[in-house]
């Protein structure tokens, strides 16, 4: 009881002092270009990792895409649709009877795990959509998201978490995100004969309508919004399988 | 870009720490050993310029993989025991 009571002080001290670091930083900002100053300065356009990752090597993202979708294939046989008469599997769950993996979180973390959540969901899709033009892009941001789902699933358990993603929801999301890839690469192949060809306009229409300044990007943000989706659907299915034993019980019941 | 004597100590911890992961014995420690030195990695990724690597160490290493490594340590057992 006293370690207890001792612990939560801790927490509120280091949550008080933290917020007054965050409160005075945020009322004495100053905005620092970084390395973004030094890449346009370079006058490289507009971000050279992602004109990389996606133009020149895009056949090694696609690469990339496909090991994690073979991870994920791996975990949903080991742990979701696959299990139907595996022992092993019976003995380490069919003990526990659905318990809910409530870790018991103290209320501090319980009430800043949703803002932090939240915030961490939104800085995902900044990243996702400035992919082309910042440091980050599709994987940063889907697994800042998939991060996101984890922390709230880890401080609220599965069945109360605030963020509800189906399991089905999360499997046709992570194939409509490599096949969205795949299908723009296609796109390039129909249109210049190359595949994962990045295509500057289309009829004298660019695709993807960047303000002036910032250059041709082309089907780049596209393709980052394809590889956010997959890997924030493929960690979160991971996250999924294993930490609720909902699924794999009634596979179980199943077999 | 040099490296600073902050970039040395940071990199001296991620050494130590992925030394202490190795030896531990507790899984629990193992993995929060593991987190701390995705962070110490991330740290030096971003000194050395390269925020996009930085980045993805970051959500990865130290956030993202020590979940799983720690679902699967509660889904199994904790203690690694060497039978003798």
């Amino acid at each position: 009881m006293k370690l207890s009571v001792s612990r939560e002080v801790a927490v509120s001290l280091s949550f008080l002092l933290f917020g007054a670091g965050v409160f005075y930083s945020i009322y004495s900002i100053e905005v620092v270009e970084g390395v973004n100053a030094i890449y346009t300065h370079i006058k490289i356009v507009p971000n050279f990792v992602s004109a990389v990752l996606f133009d020149w090597r895009g056949f090694d993202t696609l690469g990339e895409c496909l090991i994690l979708i073979n991870s994920v294939l791996v975990t949903g046989i080991v742990f979701g649709k696959g299990l139907f008469n595996w022992d092993f599997l019976k003995e380490v769950y069919g003990e526990e009877k659905c318990k809910d993996s409530d870790l018991g979180f103290t209320p501090i973390v319980k009430v800043l795990a949703v803002p932090m959540g939240v915030l961490l969901m939104a800085l995902g899709i900044l990243v996702i959509l400035g992919g082309h033009i910042t440091p980050g892009g599709g994987f940063q941001g889907g697994a800042l998201i998939s991060a996101a789902y984890v922390l709230a699933m880890v401080a609220f358990g599965v069945r109360r978490c605030p963020i509800r993603f189906t399991y089905k929801f999360l499997e046709s999301l992570e194939s409509f995100g490599a096949l969205l890839f795949l299908i723009l690469g296609l796109l390039g192949m129909v249109l210049s004969g190359y595949y994962l060809y990045n295509i500057r306009e289309i009829w004298g229409i660019p695709p993807f309508p960047s303000p002036p300044g910032v250059g041709d990007v082309g089907i780049i943000p596209y393709l980052n919004i394809g590889v956010g989706l997959k890997v924030l659907a493929g960690l979160s299915t991971i996250t999924v399988l294993l930490l609720s034993q909902r699924i794999i019980s009634k596979n179980i019941g199943k077999g | 870009m040099f490296l600073s004597v902050i970039d040395g100590a940071v990199l001296i911890l991620v050494l130590l720490s992925y030394l202490g992961a190795l030896t531990q014995k507790d899984l629990i420690k193992c993995v929060v050993l593991t987190g701390l030195g995705g962070l110490g990695l991330a740290y030096i990724f971003t000194s050395l310029l390269a925020p996009d690597v930085a980045l993805t160490e970051a959500i990865l290493g130290g956030a993202v993989l020590p979940a799983f490594f720690a679902f699967t340590v509660m889904r199994t057992q904790r203690f690694d025991e060497i039978e003798e």
